[in-house]
């Protein structure tokens, strides 16, 4: 099979699994046990205004009749107003998506080579002191919470430890206050200060990246690293690396040409399970360091009976996670010809 | 105590005891290198002596403890009250108070204790149900084949693209804030984990010789399912098992940490860091113990799943 025809394949089995979890948010949206206008007017709702709400949103309608309406509109886009600000649900996505997008995205530029460069010299020094440092990460780094991870963080680089010199890194948000945001051409205010050539608010842009970057990124470094570690120590003790070796090959040529090619399978496969770690540990990083991301929405939606901000939350991140997990996979078969495409 | 029984019964008993010595003889060596794996392995000895300590905590916190809670029942469920003492505020750690004090003056340090057991409840409650649940829709899937495993594998697939965090949030946002809600939400989104995981094992295990021997000798297909493939499916599930209650009790706390897990004022780990956001730089500690109660639960039940892995590994065995 050709590559192309696998990835057809691959995007064909994604529509019954994406059918499924708009069937799954329905189900969600049906069991609330609140009333969705009394939620959305506020309890002083007249009768009237109840009714009319409603009759909107087709609420009274069988079941089914509902569902196929609920697709309807997920299809073509209209998301329904925000039950946290009244908003279209779609106008506060495209706000907040691209602060989570350039958060998430820093934290995996930071995780994903550290891990794997930390991964390849604990296997090559095993059991020296780079090896035990590398495990200890990877042991601990798993177990530590994110949030409360973030939480000391902020603890050790606030004011009151300024004696130690930690207060250099601001705390909240995404700028500081003082500076106007960029204008909008990607929303990731890092590359829209570079592009408005204004070094003073990229340079303020990556100072408040730097923390929240490596609280959601600490785990998912500590995943990679475990998993290229064992994949290269399995890959290291082959033949193929023994003969690579004795033909003279330098050291650096077998770790890299031979022994690493081998051992992606291992990193790439948890790489798709970190992508979705990730969009979870966003939720409490966000949180925690007041980060605008839609996280951070995705929480006061949840927190508030934001039913309409939750189920486009919901379907967003699983084309998000879906998404990657694919690119992933579809690597992993462009990386090794060993990997039959589409299976038995 | 002294029980009497006729002579004949305790020869009896002590013969039998021998037989089944004498029948079980290669498993119980096997065993007894199981656990020679175990001991040698440093960092699973660590994680044991960790996870037992949690479980002694959770056991005797009414004892440990200096401050106790009163129990009130609030709409159906059992809930916790703890104390106003009133100059006693934000105490640092100290002799009297180990783990300091918090806006209230509650003794933290008794409030640490307290939450091991409701830590531990959640990943028992948790667990156990999505383990049993996956596992046996997995065996069910692999064994039957055909539609029933096109069935259960694409509904497991539906709830493994939703980043678990995250549809457990969504579920308990819709079912309202409680501790029995963040069960029910993990229960959810944990099994096809399980599921996935069995099916794999069962149909390489399927194919194996011993099977298709026991087929051949007429074993129906129940017995094949639950007296030959499962048992050689289950090491696996042992290992993800143990892993999994360090995860939930990170993800549970963490649910109480966005305000959508046990009510406020809960001896729960997740809660009490939350508590301590308010008051972060004036008593970091508030936050800081029960971060590290959950770290260390966590630590040594991932050490105890890695040992496990390695021990039942028979790649790794001999």
């Amino acid at each position: 099979m050709k590559l192309w025809e696998y990835v057809v394949r691959r995007l064909i089995a994604l529509i019954p699994v994406i059918i499924g979890v708009t069937v799954i948010a329905f189900i969600l949206w049906k069991a609330i046990p609140i009333d969705p206008a009394i939620a959305y007017l506020g309890p002083k709702a007249r009768p009237d205004q109840i009714a009319a709400f409603h009759a909107q949103w087709h609420l009274d309608d069988p079941l089914p009749s509902q569902y196929f309406f609920y697709l309807g509109r997920l299809v073509t886009g209209d998301w329904g107003p925000s039950f946290v600000n009244h908003f279209p649900v779609i106008d506060n996505l495209a706000i907040f998506l691209p602060a989570t997008m350039e958060l998430t995205i820093f934290a995996m530029v930071f995780a994903l080579p550290v891990g794997i460069y930390l991964g390849i010299v604990s296997a090559m020094k095993h059991d020296r002191w780079v090896d035990h440092v590398s495990r200890f990460i990877a042991i601990v780094g798993v177990a530590i919470p994110i949030y409360w991870l973030g939480i000391m963080l902020k603890i050790f680089f606030h004011e009151n430890l300024a004696v130690i010199g930690l207060n250099v890194l601001p705390l909240d948000g995404r700028l500081e206050s003082t500076l106007t945001p960029p204008p909008t051409v990607t929303g990731f205010y890092t590359v829209d200060s570079l592009l408005a050539l204004n070094l003073t608010t990229f340079i303020d842009a990556i100072k408040h990246l730097l923390l929240p970057a490596f609280t959601l990124g600490f785990a998912q470094l500590a995943i990679i690293l475990r998993m290229t570690r064992s994949g290269m120590l399995e890959v290291l003790g082959q033949d193929f690396i023994r003969t690579a070796r004795a033909k003279g090959l330098s050291e650096k040529e077998v770790v890299f040409r031979h022994a690493f090619r081998n051992a992606t399978n291992a990193t790439l496969t948890v790489s798709g399970l970190t992508v979705g770690s990730a969009f979870a540990g966003d939720v409490y990083v966000e949180t925690i360091y007041s980060w605008n991301g839609i996280g951070r929405y995705f929480l006061q939606a949840a927190l508030h009976a934001g039913f309409t901000d939750l189920l486009a939350y919901l379907f967003i991140i699983t084309i998000f996670y879906v998404s990657a997990n694919l690119v992933i996979d579809i690597l992993y078969a462009a990386l090794d010809p060993q990997v039959r495409l589409g299976g038995s | 105590m002294v029980v009497e029984v006729e002579e004949g019964t305790v020869v009896s008993l002590k013969s039998s005891w021998r037989r089944f010595l004498q029948d079980h003889a290669s498993r119980i060596s096997e065993l007894k290198y199981s656990l020679f794996l175990f001991r040698k392995n440093r960092l699973a000895v660590l994680g044991l002596g960790l996870i037992l300590g949690v479980i002694a905590i959770a056991l005797l916190a009414p004892y440990l403890a200096i401050d106790h809670p009163d129990l009130a029942v609030i709409n159906g469920e059992i809930q916790q009250r703890w104390g106003i003492y009133a100059g006693q505020e934000f105490l640092p750690p100290s002799l009297g108070h180990p783990f300091g004090t918090d806006n209230f003056g509650v003794d933290w340090y008794s409030k640490v204790l307290y939450g091991a057991g409701v830590s531990l409840q959640v990943g028992l409650l948790v667990v156990i149900p999505a383990s049993l649940l996956g596992s046996l829709l997995g065996l069910l899937a692999g064994f039957r084949g055909g539609i029933v495993e096109e069935i259960i594998m694409r509904i497991a697939d539906i709830f493994l693209s939703i980043p678990s965090l995250i549809l457990a949030i969504a579920i308990t946002a819709v079912l309202g804030r409680s501790l029995v809600h963040v069960t029910y939400a993990l229960i959810i989104t944990w099994w096809p984990w399980y599921t996935r995981l069995v099916r794999g094992q069962v149909l390489t295990i399927k194919e194996r010789q011993f099977v298709e021997s026991a087929k051949s000798v007429g074993a129906s297909p129940s017995r094949l399912m639950l007296r030959h493939i499962m048992p050689n499916s289950i090491s696996p599930v042992i290992v993800q098992a143990s892993m999994d209650f360090g995860y939930v009790i990170l993800t549970a706390a963490g649910l109480g940490f966005l305000g959508l897990g046990a009510p406020p004022g809960t001896a729960e780990w997740g809660v009490m860091i939350s508590e301590g956001i308010n008051y972060l730089f004036q008593a970091p500690w508030m936050s800081a113990f029960p971060g590290l109660a959950i770290v260390l639960a966590v630590l040594g039940f991932n050490l105890i799943g890695d040992g496990l892995r390695d021990i039942l590994d028979p790649r790794l065995r001999r």
